[in-house]
């Protein structure tokens, strides 16, 4: 329900701001099982969220983006922990000399659009409706507020034990590198605060709309489902039928996973994901680096980062996370246009094909189509 | 010597008795409520068609889902609490959080969170809190508790704590039943918590079961070892079954896929397997049942066993079968009745056993009863049970190439040979009593998954490492060591970690020790 242009989220939004947080995120963006449950708690102790609209964001504010960094396989032993997350936030307070006024999603992803809303629940600070990739990439200096000029320092992991460590660099890939490394000395799983900013440069600068964007998806798949319809296609005709916001989308590929390999190198898992349609016989093949890069089929190129790449699983059309994809599956391609703000020149040359040793001009989804 | 395998399923209770490779004596009887009777009197049945005595019977295999159906009718459910072993970490999502509420409730939700737990790599993350166990316990023995789950953070990698903690437990609450975790499941501290909590809440079911079994085998004067088919077809001893019975819930399907390789020597095929309300597609892969990759749910619970990849549809032998405008085929089933309910057996229900009659596929009962039906009718409903079964094995399929379909279980009647998509199809002989088959032939397993940082471990030690962990608990399961074999090791790196951290995961087989399990 929104009252104006905010946006209330309850126990029965959940299955579908999941849902739809988990198509955003490309392939990565963490286990959004553990999104849901952690959620669920925060919601069950503390009653409905309230999202701001980022139009309401005062200039003067001090917004900071959240998220847990590390392996979701150690995430589900040790789940992302809230206390930790506001221990991040206290640390940037401590180290800023001022309040946080409020939080905003790192990402979009199914575990990560979703923490800053159980914490912004426990703190009693407003959550705004926005994230900084309007997907999920797998490294911190991709995000938007980097990309328009925001610094990300100080970045600030904190595990379970209120251990914290500040990373204090000019250059945000050597923030985000060395907030990792940490990271990995952690135990492998950290929460992290990451572009302490003003709320006026957090609206030059944020993805808008990412929460409520996931609930209208969800909201459309799960109805689809109920009525027995195809929920990828509702999604597809969700983002078509947006007047002003109207997004490319499409299904790319129906098929069964044939051959999934993940290879470490460069710092992080690169691998490769071939799939087939047993009746018609074509291939797909997918690369990716945490989430998913670039898709062929039949050789052809079919969408490119920063596009949006998700594989769905096939009947009821929820998001697979790179970790979770295993040889036989059944899966359709899902391809989406990623948010203007991350087509621009500027936006390329930070989350681009090259960005991740990929040597081909971006060209949009909606191009390539036609090509 | 003979390997008699028996499988006791809701409505049959299959034996199969084998020498060597070949199945020389089967026999199919309906499953008695006292199942050991039915049990009985199937392997005698079934030694007496192999002409073979009980003194060559060298082990017998029990594959059965009755605890399967003893949690999901939600009846027998033991009050049960949960020690989770994780403080200060893992608390924003508490144990039992999203189960069913009726479930919860039939459990009473008793919850305990203690510090304590590991790190990926076994180091201790937090000091166990031995005296908060204490008070938990001394608690749960004030509300009377008695079937006890304990969990702790990378107990699968470190069960120190978990079995620190079943001491106290012990101690405080004298007969306490005490799951461990690390016991049951395998890295995912929801899904492993989840099925150590339902294994405790079935309570003592599973020593009343194997004891039950066991009785049986004596009365019949067999003194062989037995032991117990698990999730993901492999066996385990009958004192592990009997501590650990949430471990048998799916052992039937598995059971059917092996079963169905060794009546065909087919090494990759899909398996369908037809019973009387349901059809199972599985997939068979390099002589094993092809595994699922991510969670499953039983009775609205997560949880995470390895267990086959299987596709179930509602059509069976028994399916109630509407003519017409709007024809359909199940999912509703004459299920066990369908011997009275089905037309060629003077009944008054039109199920798709009599579809297959009407298409003159099998002699069965009185075709007779079959004559008023519209044969356009009945050959467009047979046309479509071919279409259900054709478009399932297609979606187990993963690439576009000829791979044999094998059609086990009572309701393969259903099958005409020439099925769309299946270019060879077999049917074997004896293929109704595939389970049993199957059980008979299963092997003894031990599984380890573990984290290591390649940065500080070489690759080739870490995998060795784990196989070694994966031997021994082979071997604890009752393995002669001398037959174990590697059958799957996985080298994950995990994302996000800077390519520093890799998952390994290993399983290893082998045939029972001589002798018994020791």
């Amino acid at each position: 329900m929104r009252f104006g242009r905010q946006l209330r989220i309850g126990l029965n939004d959940l299955d579908e701001v999941i849902y739809g947080t988990a198509i955003l995120a490309s392939g990565g963006g963490g286990d959004p099982y553990l999104g849901r449950l952690i959620l669920m708690q925060a919601l069950q102790k503390h009653g409905p969220a309230t999202l701001l609209d980022p139009a309401k964001v005062n200039n003067r504010w001090l917004v900071v983006a959240l998220g847990a960094i590390g392996a979701p396989t150690v995430a589900l032993e040790k789940f992302p922990g809230l206390t930790a997350l506001a221990g991040a936030v206290e640390r940037i307070e401590q180290h800023l000399q001022r309040k946080v006024d409020a939080l905003v999603a790192a990402e979009a992803g199914g575990l990560n659009a979703v923490l800053p809303i159980a914490l912004g629940l426990r703190l009693g600070l407003p959550v705004i409706d926005a994230d900084g990739m309007g997907r999920a990439f797998p490294k911190g200096d991709m995000m938007t507020f980097g990309i328009y000029g925001g610094r990300a320092a100080p970045v600030i992991v904190v595990n379970d034990h209120m251990n914290a460590v500040i990373v204090d660099a000019d250059d945000n890939r050597a923030a985000e590198e060395l907030g990792r490394n940490a990271v990995v000395a952690m135990g492998g799983l950290a929460m992290g605060a990451i572009y302490p900013m003003s709320g006026k440069f957090f609206k030059s600068a944020a993805i808008r709309g990412t929460i409520s964007l996931s609930r209208d998806i969800g909201r459309a798949a799960l109805a689809a489902s109920r009525e027995k319809r195809d929920p990828i296609d509702a999604i597809i005709g969700y983002f078509h039928n947006q007047r002003k916001k109207a997004r490319y989308a499409a299904k790319l590929f129906t098929g069964a996973v044939t051959r999934c390999q993940p290879k470490t190198g460069g710092g992080f898992v690169r691998g490769a994901i071939d799939l087939e349609n047993s009746i018609s016989g074509e291939t797909c093949a997918i690369e990716f680096q945490n989430e998913n890069l670039i898709v062929r089929i039949d050789g052809r190129i079919a969408a490119l980062v920063p596009d949006i790449i998700t594989i769905l699983e096939e009947d009821m059309g929820d998001a697979i996370t790179t970790e979770n994809l295993r040889y036989g599956q059944r899966v359709t391609v899902f391809g989406l246009a990623a948010p203007d703000l991350l087509r621009t020149s500027a936006a390329l040359e930070v989350v681009g094909p090259r960005a991740f040793g990929i040597d081909l001009d971006y060209r949009p989804i909606e191009v390539l189509k036609g090509s | 010597m003979l390997r008699v395998g028996v499988d006791i399923g809701g409505t049959n209770t299959d034996a199969a008795v084998i020498l060597g490779d070949e199945v020389i004596g089967v026999c199919k009887t309906q499953t008695q409520d006292n199942f050991g009777e039915g049990a009985k009197s199937a392997i005698g049945e079934a030694l007496k068609a192999a002409r073979a005595g009980v003194a060559d019977v060298r082990a017998v295999m029990l594959g059965t889902t009755q605890f399967t159906n003893a949690f999901t009718e939600g009846k027998r459910l033991q009050p049960s609490a949960i020690l989770r072993i994780c403080l200060p970490s893992s608390q924003d999502i508490e144990p039992m959080l999203d189960w069913p509420a009726d479930l919860k409730q039939s459990l009473g939700g008793h919850i305990y969170m203690v510090r304590g737990g590991y790190e990926f790599d076994g180091r201790e993350a937090a000091a166990l809190d031995e005296t908060a166990i204490r008070n938990a316990a001394r608690n749960m023995r004030r509300r009377g508790l008695r079937n006890i789950a304990v969990s702790c953070i990378f107990s699968t990698i470190n069960d120190t704590m978990e079995k620190r903690a079943g001491e106290i437990i012990a101690q405080e609450i004298p007969g306490a039943l005490v799951t461990l975790s690390s016991r049951i499941g395998r890295l995912s501290l929801i899904d492993r918590e989840n099925a150590a909590l339902i294994n405790a809440s079935l309570g003592n079911l599973g020593a009343a079961i194997v004891e039950s079994f066991a009785n049986a085998l004596s009365a019949l004067g067999i003194d062989a070892p037995f032991y117990v088919s698990q999730n993901d077809g492999s066996l385990m001893s009958p004192e592990y079954a009997a501590r650990n019975p949430v471990r048998t819930y799916s052992s039937g399907a598995a059971n059917s896929i092996r079963g169905a390789a060794q009546l065909t020597r087919c090494d990759n095929a899909i398996v369908v397997d037809i019973g009387g309300t349901t059809t199972d597609v599985g997939v068979l892969k390099n002589h094993f049942p092809r595994e699922r990759s991510l969670p499953g749910k039983f009775a609205g619970v997560r949880t995470n066993f390895r267990m086959p990849d299987i596709i179930s549809i509602g059509l069976g032998g028994g399916s109630i079968v509407r003519l017409g405008k709007k024809l359909r085929v199940g999912p509703e089933s004459v299920g066990a009745e369908l011997n009275r309910k089905a037309l060629v057996y003077g009944g008054d229900v039109l199920t798709a056993t009599d579809i297959a009659v009407a298409a003159g596929r099998v002699k069965l009962g009185d075709p007779a009863h079959l004559a008023g039906l519209p044969a356009k009718e009945t050959a467009r409903a047979d046309r479509l049970i071919q279409a259900m079964i054709a478009e399932t094995v297609d979606k187990m399929k993963t690439r576009a190439e000829d791979i044999p379909v094998i059609v086990v279980g009572g309701g393969r009647i259903l099958v005409s040979h020439d099925l769309p998509g299946a270019a060879r199809l077999h049917i074997p002989d004896h293929a109704g009593v595939a389970n049993a088959i199957g059980a008979a032939i299963a092997l003894l397993s031990g599984q380890a998954e573990q984290i290591f940082d390649y940065s500080r471990t070489d690759g080739a030690e870490a995998v060795a490492a784990v196989i070694e962990k994966a031997r021994q608990e082979a071997v604890a399961a009752g393995a002669d060591p001398a037959t174990l074999r590697v059958v799957d090791v996985e080298e994950i790196p995990l994302p996000y970690t800077g390519g520093k951290l890799t998952s390994v995961r290993v399983k290893v087989v082998g045939d029972p020790l001589r002798g018994g399990a020791g």
